[in-house]
């Protein structure tokens, strides 16, 4: 065989600044995660302080600070890592192009700054882990493509005909975020950092945990099965255990993943047809996540011996753990029963902490120290201090996770508690809360380990750093050529061929182009592999999404909810600005103990002009969505100032800069005008003249404030829009006359006022 | 948006979720029963092989060995 041989070498440059990327912005995401955890645990030490005149610090704009640096940047440059590495090795070819690669880096580096300025600022969307506004938005999809061109671009060159499985799980989260991140992020500017979405209500919602459940599924488990693929069995120095049954983990990923999304909205307002199909897809979900863990662990059959003295492996083994605790936990809470116990509780965090710290964070510190060596070129500065990280770490995580466990359930139960007069046995929300303070202070040590333990790494990375090859090697690899001598099979007689049939010869041109098409693609499987996968999304995908459109119609349209008044919708964006739907939702759940608790259950109805919709997913707050009406004018604006001063031992933080800052009356128009384009009917009063009818729900409502003792000059400033939301919230449908709730009755007493 | 939806709505679309779901179903089902049908040890058995070498190419892109072969 004369086999014409290319020479090239693989760019570590990228993957080395990758690795560091991923240290850095791990680190910072995670110290914001702590700060977060300290709040919770010791709210009087940020609110009753002078780091109270800080808004950029409170719990609202920080936590999407949080989970977009953790997800984004941290995983993001972990799996931009992982694929420069793995991919260029396993297809034997360089990235297609060093400066789509730089060109990457850097945009992927620029946008996770501009999150880190504009999200403590508050521009925010209002929608989880979607937050980032418009611009940036189109700046992600921007570098995304850039990625996929020099990804695609790889393979198209690559010189292994067969695609390792590691590549499918990268093929499949290239397509299905870009899809993703497109279609959540539809919005209406009005502004250069404030937009509207496109959807509402039901239909929002749908809309974002389509999007919510599948950034976890392809941006958090398939991007690290393709790392646990290549990199377990690279560390292990063993193939895979079984290739057909990661091929089979791979499709049934791919297939059912994407119809899981409606388990986050069981028992909200969203029809029950799409949260009953949402939770068997959950629970399918768990077969087929056994078999990739279990094919990842039987990998490392007759190599135990090494897990005990190699550090990279015990990470590796821990993180594949973690992956089937995850999984298995996942479809249990998607069980509606399950659910309805542990939605809005701390159950949340600990099963997303389990699988963010123990499968995403484990999988990426052992890719790290398998690569630093490699990437350095040096010997890893300590094997023991990597071993102590480990340990921290794992030790961090348990408790971490127990402890979010323990509070999850604990709150859970006590929301639905009745004493055995029939009543809620713990009406003061407050008092569920301040039971979970010692869990919170656990959660935080669980926290700190776990950073100290990344803060080791990045130590032992720095020291293996020093004692780098100087200039780095650069081996040159050769391997058949690519297309050099390429001489395609004798093209097989088309049929018109065959049968002489008396066309022109380009029909038979054009028959034979259509089966070297097929043969060809075939062959180059890169391409039919991708449309599948994007088949198998877009085709699950639209199932579960043109219903709800159709739907829009089917919403019982509730005559009497209107659109907010231009002051409202003011207000509403300083509630989506100052981040609230990170700690209260507005979903009242069909249960005895919520009705009782909050009023009359929500109804998709309702929300129709909610863009974006607020349904948050945690409750550390009460719901709110029946809060219009509770207090009085002036108790919200007390209450705003410093929760503390109406109820005692509240953990929410204190928003004194909303009773200072000025309303920015003259933007209301614009926002007016942007919802209206999304398709609220406003009346001709309201397209001309918001500002004048903000003016004036604004007098009034400081009119009424004033006469019961409050401030007197808060009619130009922010909280009166936040006031006239609050007020306004779940009082479109006509409600029975209810005696007050004990909260209400407690403040009316308080402030001896009347509404 | 409610343009868009009425749109939809009217574009009376709701048959098409029980084709979307047939095809969706048809595909999976092939592509599993392709995959425990297809006895291709060989080729199975090379892939494994792939992330455990930088350097050698299991089954090579050129025209002598059109992956047909072994
Ligand atoms: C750190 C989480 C947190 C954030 C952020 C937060 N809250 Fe709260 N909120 C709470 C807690 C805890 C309570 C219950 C104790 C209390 O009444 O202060 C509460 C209570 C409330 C109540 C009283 C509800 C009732 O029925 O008694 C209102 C109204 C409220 N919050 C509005 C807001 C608004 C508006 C924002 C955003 C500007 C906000 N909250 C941000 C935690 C939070």
């Amino acid at each position: 065989m004369s086999t014409q041989v290319d020479q090239f070498k693989y760019d570590d440059k990228t993957v080395r600044a990758f690795v560091v990327a991923t240290m850095v912005w791990g680190a910072v995401g995670m110290l914001v995660g702590i700060i977060l955890a300290l709040q919770l645990a010791a709210a009087e030490l940020f609110y009753d302080t002078w780091l109270n005149d800080l808004p950029w610090l409170t719990f609202g704009r920080l936590r999407p600070l949080h989970t977009n640096a953790v997800i984004f940047a941290f995983a993001g440059n972990a799996v931009f890592a992982a694929v420069y590495y793995s991919s260029q090795r396993l297809l034997k070819a360089r990235m297609f192009s060093d400066l789509l690669s730089r060109l990457h880096f850097w945009g992927w580096q620029l946008i996770i700054v501009s999150a880190a300025i504009t999200l403590p600022l508050g521009f925010t969307q209002g929608k989880e882990y979607a937050e980032l506004e418009w611009p940036i938005d189109i700046a992600i999809a921007l570098v995304w493509v850039v990625f996929a061109i020099n990804f695609f671009g790889t393979i198209a060159k690559r010189r292994e005909r067969h695609i390792y499985v590691a590549i499918w799980f990268y093929i499949a989260s290239v397509i299905t975020v870009a899809v993703l991140h497109i279609f959540n992020n539809l919005v209406i500017p009005s502004g250069i950092l404030k937009s509207y979405s496109l959807y509402s209500g039901v239909q929002d919602a749908f809309m974002q945990w389509w999007y919510g459940h599948n950034a976890v599924a392809f941006v958090l488990t398939t991007p690290f099965l393709g790392m646990m693929y290549y990199f377990l069995p690279k560390a292990a120095n063993r193939p895979v255990f079984s290739y057909r049954l990661s091929i089979l983990h791979f499709w049934t990923l791919v297939f059912i993943y994407i119809w899981a999304g409606p388990h986050h909205l069981h028992y909200t307002s969203l029809p029950s047809w799409a949260s009953t199909l949402g939770m068997l897809f959950s629970v399918m979900l768990w077969m087929p996540s056994w078999g990739g863990m279990i094919n990842g662990l039987l990998t490392l059959r007759g190599a135990w011996h090494k897990v005990a003295e190699e550090p990279v492996l015990k990470f590796f083994v821990v993180g594949v753990t973690f992956y089937g605790m995850s999984t298995f936990e996942g479809p249990m809470m998607s069980v509606k029963s399950v659910n309805a116990l542990s939605h809005y509780t701390d159950w949340n965090i600990a099963h997303v902490h389990g699988g963010a710290l123990g499968w995403v964070g484990f999988m990426t510190f052992g890719m790290i120290y398998w690569l630093v060596p490699r990437l350095f070129q040096a010997e890893l500065y300590s094997k023991k201090l990597a071993t102590t990280h480990f340990w921290v770490g794992t030790i961090g995580i348990v408790l971490y996770v127990v402890s979010m466990w323990t509070a999850g359930i604990t709150q859970g139960l006590m929301w639905r508690a009745f004493d055995e007069t029939g009543r809620l046995a713990y009406p003061d929300f407050v008092e569920t809360v301040l039971k979970l303070v010692p869990m919170y202070w656990v959660r935080l040590l669980g926290g700190l380990m776990y950073l100290t333990g990344v803060l080791l790494m990045g130590w032992n990375m720095l020291k293996t750093w020093q004692r780098r090859k100087r200039p780095y090697d650069e081996p040159i690899f050769e391997a058949p050529a690519l297309e050099g001598r390429y001489v395609p099979e004798p093209m097989p007689q088309t049929p018109l061929e065959r049968d002489h049939a008396p066309v022109a010869g380009n029909a038979i041109k054009l028959q034979r182009l259509w089966m070297g098409f097929w043969h060809r693609r075939l062959e180059g499987l890169p391409l039919t592999f991708s449309v599948w996968v994007a088949i198998a999304v877009i085709v699950a995908s639209l199932f579960e999404i043109v219903p709800t459109f159709l739907l829009d119609s089917n919403v019982p349209r509730i005559a009497s909810v209107k659109p907010y008044t231009p002051l409202e919708v003011m207000g509403r964006d300083i509630y989506i600005k100052e981040g609230c739907y990170n700690c209260h939702s507005q979903m009242v759940r069909p249960f005895l103990a919520e009705t009782e608790r909050y009023g009359e259950y929500s109804k998709a109805g309702e929300f129709i002009y909610d863009h974006p919709f607020q349904w948050g997913s945690r409750r550390i707050g009460p719901d709110l969505h029946r809060v219009g009406g509770k207090y009085p004018h002036l108790w919200h604006v007390r209450h705003m100032e410093n929760p503390r001063s109406t109820t005692p031992g509240s953990i929410m933080p204190s928003f004194p800069w909303l009773l200072k800052d000025k309303l920015e009356f003259s933007k209301i128009q614009g926002r007016v005008d942007a919802l209206a384009l999304t398709g609220v009917p406003y009346s001709d009063k309201a397209i001309n003249g918001a500002e004048q009818s903000a003016r004036a729900q604004a007098q009034l409502i400081a009119a009424d404030v004033a006469k019961n003792g409050g401030p007197k000059d808060i009619a130009d400033k922010d909280i009166v829009a936040l006031v006239a939301y609050l007020q306004r919230l779940g009082t479109d449908i006509k409600l029975k006359a209810e005696a007050p709730t004990p909260d209400a009755q407690k403040a009316m007493a308080q402030l001896g006022g009347k509404k | 948006m409610r343009g868009l939806s009425d749109a939809v709505g009217a574009a009376n679309l709701s048959s098409y979720a029980v084709i979307a779901m047939v095809l969706f179903i048809a595909a999976f089902g092939g592509i599993i029963a392709y995959l425990l049908l297809r006895r291709n040890r060989q080729v199975f058995d090379r892939a494994r092989q792939m992330p455990l070498d930088d350097e050698q190419v299991q089954t090579p892109r050129n025209a002598e060995n059109n992956g047909a072969a072994q």
